[in-house]
């Protein structure tokens, strides 16, 4: 491989990486921070696509109204779904989210997969992206890759921001470090997860307005996405919601760059090796320091 | 009983049987023509061929109200009793409702579920009870290389799939080298296997034969070795999502080669790519403008299914399904299976796609048409007795649209 080759490659692969970035980083909030795995962000980041493009389709918004209004509405939806389907369970289950949580999400999935199917009746969704690609010498940058890493950059900080300079993200900190001290002292578990699965909503909705854009979305891709939003969130630890951004990077720079030399599906399986090996080796994830054990 | 009263006796029992024989043949006319077929409502097939549950009820409508199918045999019409099930795009469920079809319906004529696997698995309830089974979107040659004698397909095998596109690259002289570009499931790579060895007969370099995983997100990696081999023909053999998802990549890098190929190029293809789509070429069964068998009974059926065209392109298969049906049925003149198995098997008709016939393992003729997107709408450009518009060749590159 020549260098411009392989320069091209790097490029693409990180701004691959702003887009899995974006995928993951609701997921994150919701999972790694407060140990609630939502199984149906994929199914409303597809959702979210096919909403675009038929709104799009239908000159009924333009692009920027239809990327700030699509994620309200889906961060309403996602607060409406807490509400109704996993409030309930997940304050009788007080401790452990994450197997009820599982159960009803996994639910919610198959629910909104055969509904978008049902609703739209086409097998895929997708829409030329409005921005252009940038040329520089004999390299090329899609315009939207690169807005969503700009973007993806911004999202990060201002999440980072919310999680530990407000008094609602550290709420939300003390709910996943101590849930009943914190409801002790009296944070409201159903306001501040209510909060925390609506705003991950809506950040599922985000991601799947730039996925329809970057390439396309089906109605039976929700769980292959979730699973590598998952992928992405065990790779690079969770508590964090700047390292989503890390992994994401480095996950669509391995894989873009594995894939000449290993062929593409060598590339993928090596992933999924990589998974494994994180769970049994460093379940904690890449960029979190080990706690130091000392000798007494 | 003596010899001449042993002849009477003889004699006019005879007399009575024949006259008893039209009462009996009455008594096994079928009060109807009864039809079974599974069709992917819900699963991963349900938005390719869902509505299609729609198309054999408008077609079984539309021969009721002309009181059905005319069968000799009966010397009567009888109409048309639909069966259907819904196979979840599932092969098990798929055989297993095929199996209910046959022992506990009673169904006469079976027309095949949607996809290979799911025509692989169901075809052998009706080779088991030996009833006729009409494949229809099922053409990997997997399917028909078992021996079974009770099936026959309307479109011809996967590895010919675009024979008439290599056809016409050779005729044409222009394009001398070709890049595959492949997802790896069952009917793009089957096509890809024949494309290569019909490419390679055409007279054209081979240059790169990727096979990708159908998840395929990030198509950088192959369209820079696209981009370095500089191939005439960009040639994508894939099911829609990975040819759309390509096709974006490939504008956003500026991949312009002299001609894009992708093998399914629907309108679910075309109005996500908008203009990007324009010059694209692919395969149709039929347009607009094609003028063999009965077009507009073809519209009429969609209209009434609500099913557009554009969005459903293997629709015409089915249309020639119930052609073959109801051409089997009638020159048959009865619903004996082994009757109307071999009337089937040696029929020659003219269909809404052309000609049709079936050879031994049942495969049919029933080929698509290189078609190529001009100004939004689809135009067949080969061959010339079929075509509806010339073909554009070279492809403008992505910087003069």
């Amino acid at each position: 491989m020549d260098l411009a080759s392989f320069t091209q490659l790097l490029l693409s692969g990180l701004l691959l990486g702003g887009i899995y970035a974006m995928v993951a980083v609701g997921l994150a909030l919701c999972f790694g921070v407060l140990g609630l795995l939502n199984l149906a962000h994929g199914a409303f980041l597809v959702l979210a696509g096919f909403t675009y493009q038929a709104i799009h389709g239908l000159g009924l918004l333009g692009p920027l109204s239809g990327f700030l209004l699509i994620p309200l509405v889906f961060s309403g939806l996602g607060w409406l779904a807490y509400r109704l389907l996993l409030q309930n369970p997940l304050k009788r289950a007080s401790e452990d989210f994450l197997a009820p949580a599982l159960l009803i999400t996994l639910g919610l999935a198959f629910i909104l997969e055969e509904g978008t199917s049902l609703v739209w009746g086409r097998s895929v969704a997708g829409t030329i992206s409005p921005f252009s690609s940038l040329q520089w010498g004999e390299f090329y940058i899609p315009g939207n890759r690169l807005l969503v890493l700009i973007l993806m950059l911004a999202i990060s900080g201002v999440l980072q921001f919310w999680l530990t300079h407000t008094d609602s993200g550290r709420r939300l900190r003390a709910l996943a470090q101590d849930p009943i001290g914190a409801t002790l002292v009296g944070v409201s578990l159903v306001r501040v997860t209510a909060v925390a699965f609506a705003v991950s909503t809506g950040l599922a909705a985000v991601a799947g307005l730039f996925y329809v854009t970057l390439f396309t979305v089906s109605p039976h891709l929700g769980l292959p996405l979730t699973l590598k939003a998952l992928f992405i969130i065990v790779v690079s630890g969770s508590g964090s919601l700047t390292r989503p951004l890390v992994g994401g990077l480095a996950l669509g720079t391995v894989e873009t760059l594995l894939a000449p030399p290993l062929g593409a599906h060598w590339a993928n399986t090596l992933t999924i090796v990589l998974l494994l090996a994180f769970l049994c080796y460093r379940p904690e994830g890449l960029f979190v320091m080990r706690p130091s054990v000392g000798h007494k | 009983m003596r010899m001449p009263m042993l002849i009477i006796w003889i004699v006019g029992s005879f007399f009575v049987s024949l006259i008893k024989l039209p009462a009996n043949v009455h008594a096994d006319v079928p009060d109807a023509i009864r039809v079974g077929a599974t069709v992917s409502v819900s699963g991963k097939f349900a938005t390719e061929v869902g509505p299609f549950q729609r198309l054999l009820k408008a077609w079984a409508d539309e021969v009721n109200r002309r009181g059905g199918l005319y069968l000799k045999k009966y010397n009567r019409k009888l109409p048309l009793q639909l069966v259907t099930y819904d196979d979840r795009s599932d092969a098990a469920t798929a055989r297993r409702y095929y199996e209910r079809l046959v022992t506990v319906d009673g169904v006469h004529l079976l027309f095949g579920p949607y996809s290979s696997p799911l025509t692989f698995a169901a075809s052998t309830a009706s080779e088991q009870h030996q009833v006729p089974f009409i494949a229809i979107c099922a053409n990997s040659p997997k399917v028909y290389d078992r021996g079974f004698k009770w099936i026959v397909c309307i479109i011809d095998a996967a590895p010919r799939y675009t024979y008439r596109y290599w056809e016409m690259v050779q005729a044409e002289a222009k394009a001398r080298s070709v890049g595959f570009v492949v997802e790896d499931t069952l009917h793009p790579v089957g096509v890809y296997k024949g494309s290569r060895k019909l490419a390679e007969q055409a007279g054209l370099k081979v240059l790169v034969g990727e096979v990708l995983p159908a998840d395929t997100g990030d198509f950088t990696p192959i369209i820079l070795k696209l981009k370095k081999l500089n191939p005439d023909i960009v040639y994508v053999s894939s099911n829609i999502p990975f040819a759309v998802a390509f096709m974006k990549q490939a504008k956003e890098l500026n991949l312009s080669p002299r001609e894009f190929h992708c093998i399914h190029h629907s309108g679910v293809f075309r109005q996500p790519l908008g203009p990007a789509a324009d010059y694209v070429l692919g395969q149709s069964y039929w347009e607009p403008g094609m003028k063999y068998s009965d077009p507009d009974r073809f519209l009429s059926l969609l209209k009434e299914a609500k099913i557009d065209l554009d969005d459903y392109p293997w629709s015409p298969a089915y249309m020639m399904a119930f052609e073959v049906a109801e051409a089997a049925m009638n020159q048959a003149g009865t619903l004996d299976p082994a009757v109307l198995m071999k009337t089937m098997k040696g029929l020659r008709i003219t269909t809404l796609g052309g000609p049709v016939w079936f050879a031994d393992n049942g495969v049919g003729t029933i080929n698509t048409y290189p078609s190529q997107i001009q100004h939004g709408k689809y135009q067949i450009v080969w061959p010339a007795e079929v075509a509806t518009a010339k073909h554009i060749y070279p492809t403008p590159a992505w910087a003069d649209r």
